[in-house]
């Protein structure tokens, strides 16, 4: 009989790689059930990678070995990110005090290298879509930082492990505002950062339109598959955020405690799937002030806390 | 916000110097400098980024030079210095370990990558143009037009100048746009600053009139004013006055 700690850590880097697909495949079945069709299998995306994969490659005369660069390590710096996460409550594989702050720059050097990557190209489009990556991003930071904070100071703890423990579920009853503004917060920064509706149509492949997806135009083949599938665990390890926000019921069963997790990021790919089906893109000059409201949210959440918890 | 602001100005910086193609034919063939000078400034580079990396490595060295520091400053009758070592300053071992992890893993999956995307230099296309047929070099995104959206967000504190030609007639003429971002901190603030205190002390000039003979005064006084400083006038006053 395993550990539950060994069964966590082998459980969470299996489903950082498998769950992933899953999630988009649940979004596009979602915005089809409101558009009133059919829409691909949930299973699409999976045969869309390996079949990415499997595909010739077509290179660009511009580029250099930065553009095959950006996609090999910007996946690497994700999956790392998410093994600092506690995906399912408990205790993430990796974890020390002030890994948080890791945890933000991982993702911030996958999207360094992204967009270094498109300006390889030497595309303007490509330049356009990194031009607005970083500044988003560098709007969405604020946010993230501090509704992290916000979790530090109620639950005390320095680590990311502790910030989504057991304090939870402490936390949601004695600084219930600070939790629903953080929530909030947590909510807008994943969409950001996974370049969903309100900030940008991943369905889109109009040039002009987009965020993430421009940036990635003249990647092909396995690098495009290796972009898409480190997009997906982005949006799987931020998902696992907010799904360690609402889910403070913590179960010792390890099966049990698993199967809620994927339960419930399927649902908030739903609530993604609801908010693209529901609204539509906001016009690009509106998104810097979404996102400075983001910043509001989790700092006034973190205001609320100086009063209660010193 | 910083490090998401100074990643953005990495990628802006390498990006434009770096990457893409080149705007302007070169006027003369670049060329590479000499070896002697290559290898010096790779080997700064390294240690640099080796002591952010791998600071697990780098912090015994500082320890010891701390230690020896201190123990110096504590045999000389000063106060024992707190910070004896570096380690409490983050989880240097963990940094260590991951960014190792980070950088081989990286590597591996350049390498596995690159392998299966290998094409040959004549199998090369043009970049994807969206169909434009004539696109050149300057419609890339320039370093200016990257930040553009940035700049624009903290315009109140950036200022942007812009020289916009202003459409007045039906069929304008050629014109020109241009557009810069002083720097705030030196050019609106300590520059000014600096030449308001050196108008106002302009009548100070004549202490520099630039003759040797001057100077070697000024030296011989500033050493008397020194010399002098160390005459205990307090107890000399003392002596003098009678019991």
């Amino acid at each position: 009989m395993m550990s539950d700690r060994a069964v966590d850590a082998a459980v969470q880097p299996l489903l950082l790689l498998l769950l992933p697909p899953l999630l988009l495949g649940v979004i596009v079945k979602t915005k089809a059930a409101f558009a009133g069709r059919v829409g691909a299998p949930l299973l699409q995306p999976y045969h869309d990678l390996w079949k990415l994969l499997r595909k010739g490659a077509v290179l660009s005369r511009t580029t250099t070995s930065v553009f095959l660069a950006g996609p090999a390590i910007t996946w690497v710096a994700v999956v790392l990110a998410g093994l600092l996460v506690p995906l399912a409550g408990g205790a993430a594989p990796i974890r020390f005090d002030g890994d948080l702050i890791l945890f933000a720059y991982l993702l911030a050097l996958g999207r360094f290298f992204t967009a270094l990557a498109a300006l390889d190209t030497g595309s303007s489009f490509e330049g356009m879509g990194a031009a607005r990556e970083m500044t988003f991003a560098c709007l969405a930071e604020p946010a993230l930082f501090l509704g992290l904070l916000a979790l530090a100071r109620t639950s005390g703890g320095e680590s990311l492990s502790d910030l989504f423990g057991a304090p939870i579920a402490a936390s949601w009853s004695s600084a219930t505002p600070t939790m629903v503004l953080v929530l909030f917060g947590l909510f807008i920064v994943l969409l950001v950062e996974n370049s969903r509706i309100p900030f940008d149509d991943p369905n889109t492949h109009l040039e002009l339109t987009m965020v993430h997806e421009v940036m990635v135009l003249d990647h092909g083949g396995p690098a495009l598959g290796v972009v898409l599938h480190g997009a997906a665990v982005k949006l799987l390890v931020l998902s696992s955020l907010v799904v360690g926000l609402v889910v403070p019921v913590r179960v010792d069963a390890a099966p049990l405690r698993w199967a809620l997790f994927v339960a419930a990021t399927l649902a908030v790919a739903v609530a993604v799937g609801v908010v693209e089906s529901t609204m539509a893109r906001l016009r690009l000059l509106y998104v810097p002030n979404l996102l400075m409201g983001a910043c509001l949210l989790t700092g006034f959440g973190f205001l609320l806390l100086l009063g209660t918890h010193p | 916000m910083i490090g998401a602001l100074a990643a953005a100005c990495f990628v802006k910086a390498f990006g434009a110097v770096f990457l893409g193609v080149a705007r302007r034919p070169h006027e003369r063939e670049p060329v590479e400098a000499p070896r002697t000078m290559l290898v010096p400034m790779a080997a700064l580079a390294l240690l640099c980024a080796a002591i952010g990396l791998l600071p697990a490595l780098a912090v015994p060295f500082l320890d010891r030079a701390a230690a020896t520091w201190s123990a110096a400053a504590t045999a000389g009758g000063g106060a024992p210095v707190p910070l004896r070592t570096l380690a409490p300053v983050g989880p240097l071992g963990w940094i260590t370990v991951l960014s190792a992890a980070l950088w081989v893993g990286a590597a591996a999956a350049v390498l596995l990558l690159r392998r299966r995307m290998r094409v040959e230099d004549d199998q090369r296309v043009p970049t994807w143009d969206c169909g434009y047929a004539a696109p050149t070099a300057r419609m890339q995104y320039s370093s200016s037009s990257f930040a553009e959206m940035l700049v624009a967000i903290f315009r109140w504190a950036l200022r942007p100048r812009e020289h916009a030609p202003r459409l007045r007639e039906l069929f304008p003429k050629s014109a020109h746009h241009r557009s810069h971002v002083d720097d705030v901190v030196l050019d609106r603030w300590f520059l000014p600053v600096l030449r308001w205190i050196a108008r106002k002390l302009l009548w100070l000039r004549f202490l520099q009139p630039g003759r040797i003979q001057l100077y070697i005064l000024y030296v011989l006084i500033a050493v008397l004013a020194l010399a002098l400083s160390t005459v205990p006038v307090g107890e000399l006053l003392k002596g003098l006055v009678p019991r």
